[in-house]
């Protein structure tokens, strides 16, 4: 199995490539008022209207940096009523793959509730790594965000859909 | 090693340049992995120059970019390998397309060579039949133009339908391009001569009008042409 | 002025000097008196103000009465006609005295119809209050109450502002001495308002008795009255006893004031009291009864005590003011003399002073002419005679110290000592004849001797002038050396003139060199320049190779979707991607190298500028260098002529020389006429001996003493 491999702080993480849709440079995202902190914004990905969520402000707590090397990860986001989204994940140094087995990852040993998205880890020669699980992360309401866009957007004439 | 001593660290300390590859060869690694681009240490050093922050014109370009609906997700469309012979702009279906290589030396082989066939070729330690497009479309000979744009390199295409593979130079590749079946027009009758009959269809592309080989009249006709 | 002034004698000096003096003090002796005049005054214009005032508070006590006398006869009280006589007579009584006394002092008190009129008061003038009163009296005896009672008070009106006119012109509420001041409230202020409230009541209490029934309001005022009366009586008592108490202060106790007031005071007191019993029965009892005699009887009688009070006070204030009016004139009388003694008494000391100078200088005069005549023996004799008949000229007086000394008799010591000094003198010129008589002669002895001196020096004027001829001789030595010096110069500066040409060659060199620099410095930035476009380059590749890593990524995504189908196309991605990474390692080798060649042409630069500074620096100094040297060309070219004239200085040197030795010839030829000359200074000296023994003789002429 194939893992896109990013790095938040001086930690590094991994997400399984056959989730990923698409990775794209940085963009200028539309902000949404009253959102969390987490949630960068939205953008238009080829005509479909896109939330991101910046992984550095979820797990580290400060924002991703307007680097070449930070760029979007579009995965396919299952939610619970079982439609799939598209949902973007802002990560810095997203520029490696790592090729590893299922049964390499360990259990970290510790489970925190409040990051139940960060999950098994596996190692390589330069440390450590952990499996950040998409089913597991916290935009429940993103479907609401991306409706109130979309309206956002009719109002404003369109202007940011094709 | 140490994860954290990466990024800013290379800029004083460029191993490759003190004992790797283009330094003294002191490096112990270098026994077991040759070449300092197989090294993980000069790989993350290079990956280090995309940690510089971007500009917010490239921000703005992408945004844009990223609005377009990508090509492959439209309707019926065939890929397709666009190169020049000559004055000509061809194009032949990427399914059918093996790969493309430098320009290899072309080996005669005495008693088999005509004005079409030139040899054999050396591709990944297999040696495959050569072809002159030029020569087998029977092409007007290339105008003395300009060689203004360095970047226009010779190349060789490895064609493969069903186990047939034939190697034959261009002058030029454009690249790989999707086009939707619609955009294919009928040649103009005019054109339909020898050369032509092997072409299915016409479209433009960036202002060229661009032929498109019909892969199994292409192979039917080198393969009568090599048997003859 | 001032040779007028040095003209005058000494006696009209001091007389001149004493006027000056004695003019301010005049003055100051007339502010003096004119200030007692005006305390004379004032206390005058309060005795003649107090005068107006007796009769006028008498009227202001009795045309109450006689308006009450005259209702009780219009109500029927046949007594009252004999009453009213009696009042009427005492009214024209004080009439007259007010009459005769307004005429005296209208003017001065300011109630004069004109001043009156000033100030449109002229209703109250005291001749038409008498004539109104004239009219009331002849008609008194027919009128109605009422009318009785209006024309009662057209008299009285003006009669009580008179009161208060004459109190504001005489000064008196301004007295300025205790005594006095009080005297004058019991007198004029609260005995009169006192009285004429008392005469008012009884006009009142009679109608209220006539009336037979007391209202409430009646019996207020009966009450009020008493209090008023009792208020009134304390006041009295109290100005009274300030007054007798002050009274020593001021010039002194007076035996009358303190012998006649406090009788008429408690006179006075003891018929208040029973009035006030009447009072209070009458303002307490509602049911008594009480007829108006035996209301009037007692306040009748107050009235008159009360009035007996005042004249006295009256009196005594007069008493006070005219003792305050004598004081005054003594006090006058006492400066006046006593001013007019000091004047006799220091025109008689300048007298005696004046003439005691004017005689003694006379005497010092007489001296001063026998000293002048020679005759000093006479002189001291004369002195000595003096010195006995008064004058401490002896030792006596020497014995006191200057302070004590007066200028006659400093005058008198100092003549003395002269003479004693004159004398003194002609005895040291006698002494002093015979010594230059001797020294004349040591004089011709030392005239020999120089005449032997003037011999020698000849000789040594002989020796001079061969020394001359010598140094003539070297100065022409000298002067050829110098042409040779002169010729060695001039080379000198043909040498500095050749050089002069090779720097300025120098510095030609050094200035193309310096343009090369300059130029090389400037391709030198230019390339710098350059080589900062390539870092545009840097951006450019990382873009390439950040989209190559991302295409290398998304290939590997498609390859991996793609299962078994994609594995060799994500071997593809995987090298495209580290195709990326060294795209990236070389972008980062060539900027490295940019930065080190950057740095490297930043030191050339700055070595280039350093090197232009240094040539620059060399350029100028070879310019400084080379007005150095034409300084010197140009001093060692000025040498030339200065050698000649150096030359030429010692030729006329050495023709100096010559003409000293010929000098001395001459001297020579002066030292011998020297020797004639102290010839006739012998003779000369003889002469001196001579008129010595004249002056001895002239000297004889003073009869000495010893």
């Amino acid at each position: 199995m194939l893992f896109l491999v990013f790095e938040i702080g001086d930690e590094r993480y991994c997400l399984e490539v056959s989730r990923i849709i698409e990775i794209t440079p940085m963009v200028i995202f539309k902000k949404i008022p009253h959102a969390p902190a987490y949630v960068s914004g939205l953008f238009n990905y080829r005509g479909t209207i896109v939330p991101v969520i910046d992984l550095s402000i979820l797990i580290a707590g400060k924002p991703s940096r307007p680097l070449f090397s930070t760029r979007i990860i579009l995965v396919d986001y299952v939610s619970e009523d079982k439609v799939h989204h598209i949902l973007g994940l802002l990560a810095e140094r997203a520029t490696e793959t790592i090729s590893c087995r299922e049964e390499d990852f360990q259990p970290p040993g510790i489970e925190v509730d409040e990051a139940q998205y960060l999950g098994d880890v596996v190692f390589d020669e330069s440390g450590m790594i952990q499996r950040v699980r998409i089913e597991k992360l916290p935009p429940e309401n993103i479907r609401d965000y991306q409706q109130e866009y979309e309206f956002v957007a009719l109002k404003e004439n369109n202007d940011f859909l094709p | 090693m140490n994860q954290r001593s990466r990024g800013s660290n290379v800029e004083l300390f460029r191993c490759w340049k003190q004992i790797g590859i283009f330094g003294d060869f002191s490096c112990p690694k270098l026994a077991e992995i040759v070449h300092c681009r197989n090294c993980n240490e000069y790989n993350r050093a290079g990956r280090s120059l995309f940690d510089r922050e971007i500009s917010d014109e490239f921000l703005k370009e992408w945004t844009e970019n990223l609005t377009g609906i990508k090509e492959s997700e439209a309707l019926d469309s065939i890929s397709v390998i666009v190169f020049r012979i000559k004055n000509e702009w061809l194009a032949y279906k990427a399914l059918y397309l093996q790969e493309t290589t430098n320009i290899r030396s072309v080996h005669r082989v005495p008693l088999r060579t005509n004005n079409a066939f030139k040899g054999v070729v050396n591709i990944n330690g297999e040696l495959l039949l050569c072809v002159s497009m030029a020569d087998f479309l029977e092409f007007a000979p290339e105008e003395d133009k300009e060689k203004t744009d360095l970047m226009i390199y010779k190349r060789m295409v490895v064609i493969n339908k069903m186990g047939e593979r034939y190697v034959f130079p261009v002058d030029e590749i454009l690249g790989i391009y999707r086009i939707a079946l619609c955009d294919l027009k009928e040649p103009p009758i005019t054109l339909s001569k020898s050369p032509t009959t092997l072409i299915e269809g016409v479209f433009n592309l960036n202002e060229k009008k661009v032929g498109l080989l019909g892969e199994d009249k292409l192979i039917h006709a080198l393969k009568r042409s090599l048997g003859s | 002025m001032k040779k007028y002034f040095n003209r005058l004698k000494i006696l009209h000096k001091i007389i001149i000097s004493g006027l000056i003096f004695a003019l301010p003090i005049c003055i100051l002796l007339y502010y003096m008196i004119s200030g007692f005049n005006n305390n004379i005054d004032f206390a005058r214009m309060e005795i003649w103000g107090s005068r107006l005032l007796t009769p006028l508070t008498r009227l202001a006590e009795l045309i109450p009465e006689h308006q009450l006398l005259v209702r009780l006869y219009l109500q029927g009280d046949t007594f009252a006609q004999e009453k009213i006589d009696v009042s009427t007579k005492k009214i024209d009584e004080s009439f007259a005295i007010l009459i005769a006394e307004g005429k005296k002092y209208e003017k001065v008190l300011r109630i004069d119809e004109k001043s009156l009129k000033a100030r449109e008061m002229e209703k109250i003038h005291y001749s038409k209050v008498y004539k109104i009163w004239q009219e009331l009296n002849k008609n008194c005896k027919n009128n109605s109450t009422v009318q009785n009672d209006i024309e009662h008070e057209m008299v009285l009106q003006p009669i009580q502002a008179l009161i208060k006119r004459l109190g504001d012109t005489s000064n008196m509420v301004l007295d300025p001495d205790l005594d006095s001041l009080y005297m004058m409230d019991v007198a004029i202020v609260t005995m009169p308002k006192t009285l004429g409230k008392l005469s008012e009541f009884l006009l009142f209490g009679e109608s209220v008795i006539f009336k037979g029934f007391r209202s409430r309001e009646d019996i207020v005022k009966f009450s009020v009255f008493a209090a008023m009366m009792e208020e009134d009586l304390e006041r009295v008592r109290q100005n009274i006893a300030t007054a007798l108490r002050e009274d020593k202060n001021y010039y002194g106790s007076s035996n009358s004031l303190q012998a006649n007031m406090p009788p008429s005071l408690s006179q006075y007191e003891s018929f208040v009291t029973p009035f006030l019993v009447v009072l209070k029965r009458f303002a307490n009892d509602p049911d008594s009864r009480i007829s108006v005699a035996e209301f009037l009887e007692p306040a009748r009688t107050l009235l008159e005590a009360g009035a007996q009070l005042r004249e006295v006070s009256l009196q005594e204030l007069q008493i006070l003011l005219s003792k305050r009016i004598d004081n005054f004139s003594n006090k006058k009388l006492i400066a006046l003399s006593l001013s007019l003694i000091a004047l006799i008494l220091a025109a008689i000391i300048i007298l005696i002073i004046s003439r005691g100078i004017t005689r003694s200088l006379g005497k010092v005069i007489d001296i001063a002419g026998e000293i002048a005549a020679g005759n000093l023996q006479q002189a001291v004799e004369s002195l000595e005679t003096m010195g006995k008949s008064g004058f401490n000229l002896s030792n006596k007086a020497e014995h006191h110290t200057g302070q004590n000394k007066n200028e006659i008799v400093q005058l008198f010591q100092a003549i003395s000592t002269m003479t004693s000094g004159l004398d003194a003198l002609l005895t040291q010129v006698r002494k002093s004849g015979i010594q230059v008589t001797s020294s004349s002669t040591q004089i011709a002895a030392a005239a020999r001797q120089l005449e032997a001196t003037v011999a020698e020096q000849a000789s040594s004027i002989n020796e001079v002038s061969a020394t001359s001829k010598e140094i003539s001789a070297t100065a022409q030595e000298f002067a050829k050396t110098m042409n040779r010096v002169a010729e060695m110069s001039s080379r000198a500066a043909d040498l500095a003139s050749a050089s002069m040409t090779s720097l300025s060659d120098i510095n030609a060199t050094m200035k193309i060199l310096l343009e090369n620099t300059t130029e090389s410095f400037g391709k030198l930035r230019t390339v710098d320049e350059k080589m900062g476009n390539i870092t545009q380059v840097i951006t450019t590749i990382t873009k390439v190779a950040n989209q190559i890593n991302l295409l290398s990524l998304n290939a590997a995504i498609e390859a991996e979707k793609a299962g078994e189908y994609g594995t060799g196309f994500s071997v593809v991605a995987r090298e495209i991607r580290r195709l990326a990474d060294q795209t990236a390692v070389a972008a980062i080798d060539i900027e490295v190298l940019i930065i080190e060649t950057q740095g490297a042409m930043k030191e050339g630069m700055s070595a280039v500028e350093t090197y232009t500074d240094q040539t620059m620096t060399s350029t100028e100094k070879i310019a400084e260098i080379s007005v150095d040297l034409l300084m010197a060309i140009e001093h060692t070219q000025e040498l030339a002529p200065q050698f000649e004239s150096a030359n030429q200085g010692m030729q006329v040197q050495s023709q100096s020389a010559a003409q000293i030795s010929e000098a001395m010839g001459q001297l020579n030829e002066s030292a011998k006429q020297t020797r004639d000359s102290l010839v006739e200074f012998k003779g000369v000296t003889e002469q001196l001996n001579e008129a010595v023994r004249d002056l001895q003789n002239e000297v004889a002429r003073f009869s000495i003493s010893s």
